[in-house]
């Protein structure tokens, strides 16, 4: 069975379907920068990623693209709601630039472990906004926190722009 | 009772199998000890399989991104076919097979299916796959198959920029692994990363398992051997 107690597909399940299932496998390429999986209301409770062409050589900084493709999986289902390129149907009206990303400060172990502490907090905290219920103020700060680590500045914007019910969410919230 | 028709498509079976098994080519082996002192049989060979590793780029389009066609050059060479990366480029985008829309140097790109689709079309029959454990890899090395990985580069490199959110993002070769004499477990494999230039390198089971089973553990993997 697929979903948890909550009727939703755990997070850590929607980010492994999303780094190695058929969609990554026969669509989006290996050395696309995969987005975080985002909780959105925007065609019910579903999870949005888009990907970027992105450069990474050895001690540089990464170079990426704009997002070229962003998908909704279905929160219940796991099933995908919506494929689409960007230069076919834009997620949002602003155009990103290219950027060179900075270099993270944490290590890739503290990155490693930004990321398992991400999918244990999604799951409680997506559940409540899917209800359109507040979060503990202390665990939306954790997770706060987790993307600052986990995103430089400018691709957090481009997260926003992905899933901005989500974010003025976690604002209100 | 058995008729001599069922006895004779017994023997018939029997022959079919035999000659199967002479078929399986033999994947040389050798006793190696690690900079640390373990004793491994390597399967593979590593350091031969290091003279068809190179940079990724080596291409007039200006396309960087091309880890997974250098994999599939590399393998195509190992057989014996002459090819080189400026080939695999021009055929991939020609056939739609890898990116080309983006800023060249973000170009070549390539999905799991369109790495197996190129192998499968140049001769080399391919699949794309998911492993489950080291051991599950090292039983295609074993088989004497080529097998594609698919890789975290921040991971394989202990580079923070190259992390991003710990998805897969590279493709690298392996060209051979290493099995613990005395434990039989699997020490490490040999890959060539197209990504740093490295080849021959090893990598410990437990580096790999960061870098490639925990980020999806996907493969292209050959039908048949690439000995």
């Amino acid at each position: 069975m697929r979903t948890s107690k909550s009727g939703f597909v755990p997070y850590a399940r929607i980010r492994s379907d999303q780094s190695n299932g058929p969609l990554r496998q026969s669509e989006i390429p290996i050395q696309h920068a995969l987005s975080l999986p985002l909780p959105t209301r925007r065609f019910g409770p579903g999870f949005a990623l888009f990907a970027s062409p992105a450069l990474r050589e050895p001690g540089k900084p990464t170079v990426q693209s704009p997002p070229d493709r962003w998908w909704v999986v279905d929160a219940k289902t796991g099933h995908l709601t919506l494929y689409a390129r960007v230069a076919s149907v834009p997620f949002c009206e602003e155009p990103f630039p290219t950027l060179t990303l900075p270099i993270p400060t944490a290590t890739v172990t503290e990155l490693r472990e930004s990321s398992r502490r991400l999918n244990g907090l999604m799951d409680p905290i997506s559940v409540a906004f899917f209800a359109g219920e507040p979060a503990p103020a202390e665990m939306v700060g954790d997770l706060k926190g987790i993307l600052t680590t986990m995103l430089p500045t400018p691709l957090l914007q481009q997260h926003r722009a992905l899933a901005q019910d989500f974010f003025r969410w976690m604002e209100w919230a | 009772m058995e008729t001599p028709y069922e006895a004779e498509r017994t023997f018939t079976e029997v022959r079919e199998l035999s000659e199967e098994l002479e078929r399986i080519p033999e994947v040389p082996q050798s006793l190696e000890i690690l900079p640390d002192g373990t004793e491994v049989l390597v399967t593979g060979e590593p350091q031969s399989a290091a003279r068809f590793g190179h940079l990724q780029g080596e291409n007039t389009f200006g396309y960087l991104g091309t880890s997974g066609l250098v994999c599939c050059e590399e393998l195509l060479r190992q057989t014996a076919q002459e090819f080189t990366e400026e080939d695999l480029v021009r055929y991939a985008g020609d056939h739609g097979l890898c990116t080309t829309d983006a800023p060249p140097e973000m170009n070549g790109g390539t999905t799991l299916m369109e790495q197996a689709t190129i192998l499968s079309d140049l001769g080399l029959p391919a699949q794309p796959d998911i492993l489950d454990s080291a051991e599950d890899l090292a039983s295609h090395l074993e088989a004497g198959q080529g097998v594609i990985l698919v890789v975290n580069a921040g991971e394989l490199w202990k580079d923070p920029a190259a992390y991003g959110t710990g998805e897969a993002n590279h493709s690298v070769l392996t060209t051979g692994m290493a099995r613990n004499v005395e434990t039989g477990e699997a020490a490490g494999f040999y890959i060539n990363d197209s990504g740093s230039g490295k080849t021959a390198d090893f990598v410990s089971a437990r580096d790999l398992k960061a870098a490639w089973l925990d980020c999806g553990g996907m493969v292209v993997t050959t039908y048949g051997s690439v000995c």
